[in-house]
This record gives structure tokens, sequence and C-alpha cells, in this order.
């Protein structure tokens, strides 16, 4: 499995693709533009899926062009994230440039699930990660954390927009920093990738 | 809606301590007043007092009166 991380210059978030060994198929960790992602991928390459964290629009902006370039991808999240897809005051969409709505229908709810199968072999973890956002989400595959804006490297968790939660946010970093592993390599919504042992708790 | 009521939502939008601000606060003086709470006030400029803020009012504003002024 090969991770790569895209830096959206345009919000400064970070795209993720997951490209499983001899498979044409990969996945993403959010979506905040498609234009870039799609120049990072090799021709022939399809995109199964895309795992949002939160639904804020540096995370989701590219999830119409997505679905129109490979109409079969699948949109993973929580419910309350997928909701938020269809409403731009909810995803912050519209208090900036252009507003997002959303107008594919395959997303899938993973508020019942803890894991889910990408190929034989492989597992994607999923966890819920509440304090930027009520619906936020953090993913697990390997040795890879896949945070979102429930942790950024460097920076405090940011909880005064809506769907945040100061109080939420510090049982979130509790758990995260309590299943980190030194070798777990922590992807962060923003930034660059870190190792978790660089990673001091005390910090945030 | 009274002043102080103004000021306590900014405090709570912004995730500042209550009674840390008033009319005569300069914001270059508020830490807090970041990039996130500019979005922040855009959005609770919106939901409560129906009014669109814009990124070039915001750099209008230099102290929390002025805030209070645009709320209405």
């Amino acid at each position: 499995m090969r991770v790569r991380r895209v830096a959206l210059e345009k919000y400064t978030s970070n795209v993720f693709i997951l490209e499983p060994n001899e498979s044409q198929l990969v996945w993403l960790i959010d979506i905040g533009e498609f234009e870039p992602v799609r120049r990072a991928l090799s021709g022939t390459k399809e995109i199964a899926g895309v795992f949002l964290t939160h639904p804020h629009y540096d995370h989701i902006g590219g999830v119409n062009s997505l679905v129109e370039c490979f109409p079969n991808c699948k949109i993973f999240g929580s419910s309350k994230t997928l909701e938020a897809l269809q409403n731009p005051k909810e995803n912050l969409s519209f208090y900036h440039e252009e507003p997002v709505v959303f107008s594919g229908s395959s997303c899938v709810s993973l508020d019942s699930l803890d894991e889910i199968g990408l190929v034989t072999g492989n597992s994607m973890k999923i966890f819920k990660t509440p304090g930027h956002y009520s619906g936020s989400l953090s993913y697990k595959l390997f040795n890879y954390w896949f945070t979102g804006d429930s942790l950024v490297p460097g920076y405090p968790v940011v909880t005064k927009l809506k769907g945040g939660d100061r109080v939420l946010n510090q049982l979130t970093l509790d758990f995260l920093f309590g299943a980190f592993l030194r070798d777990d390599v922590i992807c962060p919504g923003h930034g660059e990738i870190v190792l978790a042992s660089n990673l001091n708790r005390k910090e945030y | 809606m009274t002043n102080q009521e103004k000021i306590a939502l900014l405090e709570d939008a912004l995730e500042i301590e209550s009674g840390t601000l008033n009319e005569s606060t300069l914001l270059s003086d508020v830490a807090e007043y970041d990039s996130m709470a500019k979005l922040s006030l855009i959005v609770l400029c919106d939901e409560e007092f129906s009014k669109k803020l814009t990124g070039e009012q915001i750099k209008e504003f230099k102290t929390v009166g002025d805030i209070l002024n645009f709320m209405g």
C-alpha cells in the first residue's frame, strides 16, 4: 500500500491517495479540490471511494468534480458529514467563495461501523473523533492515521466553528494520543505528515 | 439585543473567557481573533443578525465596538 499526500495550495488542506499494490483502484482521504488529485493520479487508476474526515469546504470542495469524473466513486463519512454535504451553511462553503452542494448519491454512512474492507487484507479502521466538528471521523490503515482537523500537528485544534466542542476535543486528543504507537504515521488535514513519536500531548 | 448580550455572543463564538471583551477592546490585542475566529464571526452575523459580513468589511474593524455597530 502506498500513501501519497497531495497538498492543496488553494486551501492549504491535504488529500491523501491510498494505492494498494497491484490494484487499479485507489481511495482518497478528503477531497478539498479534485483537479490537483486528478493530476497526481496515473492515467489508468480509478478512484473507488473517498473517506471524508469532516465536511468543511476545504476538505470537500472537490466532491462534485470527483463523482463527475468517477461516477462509481463512493463517498464515506459520518451521517452528519454526509448531511452537511447538502448544506452550504453547515459545510461553511456558503461563507467562502462558492457554495458546495453535493449533487451525487453514492454516500455510505460509517456511523455503525468501526472498520471497513478496501481490498482483500486491507481494512480501514474508523474512529469517532469529535471536537473540531461533531461528526468528525479519523481513519487508520496499517500504521497510518488520517486525523483530518481533529489533530493538526503544531497547531491547536480549532473548536470555535459550528459543531466544534472544546471538551469533546480534549477527550478526542486523549483517545488519539493513547492509541498512537511510536512508529505510527500521522497524516493530518493540514500540514506535513509526522511520526507519532514526535508529538507531545501536552502541546495540545 | 443589548451590547452586553452581543459581546457575550462574540466571546462565545471566539472562545474567549466571558468578561474579556468590551466595546473599546482593540481587535489587534485579541490573540484569539485569528482567521478561524473571523469565519466564526461571519457565521455569527449571518445566523444571529441575518447580516452578510465580507472579508473587506472585516478588515475595517478595529475595535469590538466596530463589530457591535455592524451587528446593529
